[in-house]
């Protein structure tokens, strides 16, 4: 497995037979993977396959009980990774302050670790609030706020960071298709400006398609495919095509109305 | 039976690995000093009103009683002093322990068990804060800093409330001035300092258990309300636990 970590502004990422388990339940299997500097590798899979706990490992939130996790050379668990390298991770529900405007959520970080001074943070916030069109909400507290524009603010979140890898958990569920399409381009418009390392987890095909260099398809904790999306999707395997078959089939619907 | 014991040292090492870890932080107080102001704040804002009322009464009511017993032996000369001992030695820091795990403990926990589930926690160890740095030191420094102050006031209210009933109750009708002469023949600055004491043990190990029951809440919204009741219980099963052996110490 030959992974590119040249990158000073991006980080590359390898797992190493990752296996998780909760009590009795073995949630990830010998996972292996190595996800290279600057690129955008994605993460699909029915639900309940392991992949959000996949990613939690990969930052650092859960510990894997088999294998490990490295963020460049470094182990994912060991505090001082996320000392040396810059991690943002997009929850799937926000995970915003509740207790904050939404200016104060993205000004959050910079101020914590006091990296810049209050009008340079402005600028960086203001700058990350107008590429996603967020404006208008800097002042609303999160809960008055839908369920896209907690999305979107959770990644205005992370850019605020200038993280050098940023992990998404599913970007675009519970997204319109327009607003979904805008959030494919926020992922491959930072990869191409920041060069960020990203992992998406997600169950979106078409953003899977869109964005990813590479992917792999995990079934029950364990990869059951891997390569780019073209390769993935090619193939014949019934797991493989029994999750990216169209979700209604038109021509034979699974439930039908009653007369 | 086994799985209890060992769930109950594994909340006991918690306790003490969140303890050790957010004094680790003490250096980095001075730059926290925002929230621990805040947090000062809402632990006296909150908690001195209640702490009036109830000092207030429990000094009434034990003068009272005390009164009663008293006059009837012609002793009641000594209601200042037997007010004025139980008071600052047991009954203000007890009271005030229990009061700030009822207002402010439940709050702290129901505030951290809501990051929590809601997974703010988590996003902050992403973004390397650690919410033992922002969420739990500045909370024992504050509670440190406010807690005697909390312990004085509700003495000398509970002291007030005993010398009006002695004064205005016809059948002790006591006089203020023989009612805090009896309290200042029998109480040395110690007594004062135990209490004091006491309440000072009693608030830490308050926040730091509501700190620790709101960080270990898992699962849904359902788990807050249950992280809060034992919050609660826990705290005030703490503090009548080591308040005998604290009394026992400081005899």
């Amino acid at each position: 497995m030959s992974t590119i970590c040249s990158d000073k502004e991006s980080v590359c990422v390898t797992a190493e037979k990752v296996g998780v388990r909760f009590g009795s339940a073995q949630v990830l299997t010998d996972v292996s993977f190595s996800v290279n500097s600057g690129e955008i590798f994605v993460i699909m899979g029915p639900s309940g396959s392991g992949k959000s706990v996949l990613l939690r490992t990969v930052i650092g939130l859960l510990k894997p009980t088999e294998g490990r996790v490295l963020i460049g050379d470094m182990d994912a668990n060991d505090p001082q990774t996320h000392h040396a390298v810059k991690t943002a991770l997009v929850f799937q529900a926000g995970a915003l302050f509740n207790s904050m405007t939404v200016y104060d959520n993205l000004a959050f970080y910079p101020r914590e670790h006091r990296i810049a001074k209050e009008p340079d943070i402005r600028e960086k916030v203001e700058e990350a609030l107008e590429m996603l069109s967020l404006q208008d909400a800097a002042s609303k507290i999160p809960a008055e706020l839908s369920g896209g524009m907690r999305k979107r603010v959770a990644i205005a979140r992370a850019l605020v960071m200038e993280p050098q890898l940023l992990l998404y958990d599913e970007p675009t569920s519970e997204l319109d298709p327009t607003m979904a399409a805008t959030i494919s381009e926020v992922i491959a418009t930072l990869r191409e400006e920041l060069n960020v390392t990203s992992i998406v987890v997600s169950h979106d095909r078409d953003l899977a398609e869109n964005i990813s260099d590479r992917m792999i398809v995990l079934k029950d904790g364990t990869i059951r495919a891997s390569g780019t999306a073209e390769e993935i999707m090619s193939q014949d395997s019934e797991d493989i095509q029994e999750f990216f078959r169209p979700e209604i089939d038109v021509e034979n619907p699974r439930f039908r109305r009653q007369s | 039976m086994i799985n209890r014991v060992k769930s109950y040292l594994d909340d006991v090492g918690y306790h003490v690995a969140l303890l050790g870890k957010s004094l680790g932080f003490l250096p980095s107080a001075p730059r926290q000093i925002n929230r621990v102001v805040l947090y000062c704040f809402e632990m006296g804002y909150k908690t001195f009103p209640i702490v009036a009322i109830l000092s207030f009464f429990i000094g009434a009511v034990l003068a009272l009683q005390t009164g009663f017993a008293l006059q009837q032996v012609g002793a009641e000369s000594f209601i200042g002093s037997i007010v004025g001992l139980s008071i600052c030695r047991e009954l203000a820091p007890v009271m005030t322990a229990f009061l700030l795990a009822g207002r402010v403990g439940s709050a702290t926990t129901a505030e951290l068990a809501s990051m929590k589930v809601y997974q703010e926690i988590d996003a902050l160890r992403t973004m390397n804060i650690s919410p033992e740095k922002i969420l739990v030191m500045p909370r024992l420094v504050a509670v440190f800093i406010i807690m005697p102050a909390l312990t004085i006031f509700s003495i000398f209210i509970g002291w007030f409330g005993g010398m009006l009933v002695s004064k205005y109750v016809s059948f002790i009708n006591l006089s203020p001035t023989i009612y805090w002469r009896g309290m200042i023949d029998f109480m040395t600055g110690s007594d004062v300092a135990d209490g004091l004491i006491k309440g000072q043990i009693f608030g830490f190990f308050v926040i730091l258990i509501a700190c620790a029951q709101g960080l270990r809440t898992s699962g849904g919204p359902r788990e807050i309300g249950f992280s809060v009741t034992r919050s609660v219980v826990v705290s005030m099963i703490f503090i009548l636990f080591t308040d005998y052996f604290i009394t026992k110490a400081l005899l």
